[in-house]
């Protein structure tokens, strides 16, 4: 049986498009973090303070492959042993709330106000 | 109906499924958005054979990833997986409703079952940020999929008629 398009199904789809924009934009407007807390396995392992680091980068223990820069109050992951690169693609992340996930490494960074 | 055709037919959909999501996994987006192009043969398989056949391909799915990708993924994929064909067969057994919709919710439930299943895994609910970016794609996703799935099933239907 052929199942043809209906407007009901396509103001469905709108209405929950809305609803992500909608929170998406909502969220762009929190401020930037203060610090940025890394845990590993559900741990806290590290806290930095993102507004005192220039261009720097680090490893934390327990996961010491995946090294960390920190610049002008934004934090990202440069590289990590993990297969899907998940964690690379995010990118600097600055906002309070944002967090960049790694899951083969079971890493966090979240950043805190 | 030809029991061996059918052994085929799952087999070929269960290999574009796996070899799809393994082509989509090359693609670099940030938080692992997909297009999703490996559920058309769960979608194609739960209209033109059976459930149990759909169900097996996301299972075995999961299989390969376990395989490939190491047991952290391989509970991302399945709880993502299933929580998507679930909800795709409520919608596709009760409702009239279009690929469209069975897709777009499908991926939606893939989302949110793969965050749940990374909140479960991390102990900890930094990934709910995530959420409107993960609703947003999984529309989109799920659009393109969906319109590709009702564009296709009619061209595939002749080939698969001989399973029924």
């Amino acid at each position: 049986m052929r199942r043809k398009v209906s407007v009901r199904e396509l103001i469905i789809i709108a209405v929950i498009l809305l609803f992500g924009v909608t929170a998406f934009i909502l969220l762009s407007f929190k401020k930037n973090g203060r610090t940025a807390l890394i845990y590993v396995d559900g741990k806290p392992v590290t806290e930095i303070e993102l507004k005192q680091e220039q261009n720097k980068t680090f490893t934390v223990s327990d996961a010491e492959n995946i090294i960390f820069e920190v610049n002008n109050g934004k934090v990202r992951v440069v590289s990590s042993d993990c297969p899907d690169k998940v964690c690379c693609n995010t990118g600097f992340i600055s906002k309070s709330g944002e967090s960049i996930i790694c899951m083969p490494n079971k890493m966090i960074v979240e950043i805190k106000d | 109906m030809n029991k061996s055709y059918k052994t085929a037919v799952s087999g070929i959909f269960l290999a574009l499924s796996v070899a799809i999501s393994a082509a989509e996994s090359l693609i670099p987006l940030p938080l692992g958005v997909k297009p999703g192009f490996s559920n058309l043969p769960v979608m194609l398989s739960m209209s033109e054979l059976n459930t149990g056949i759909s169900l097996s391909i996301v299972i075995l799915k999961s299989v390969f990833v376990l395989l490939t990708r190491g047991t952290t993924a391989f509970f991302m994929s399945l709880s993502g997986g299933l929580l998507s064909f679930l909800i795709m067969l409520i919608i596709f057994k009760k409702t009239k409703s279009s690929f469209l919709l069975i897709s777009v919710c499908g991926g939606l439930a893939h989302n949110i079952g793969q965050l749940t299943a990374a909140c479960i895994l991390l102990s900890h609910t930094a990934t709910v940020y995530y959420l409107p970016v993960l609703i947003i794609s999984g529309c989109i996703a799920g659009t393109i999929t969906g319109i590709t799935a009702n564009l296709l099933i009619p061209i595939l239907k002749p080939f698969l008629r001989r399973t029924k």
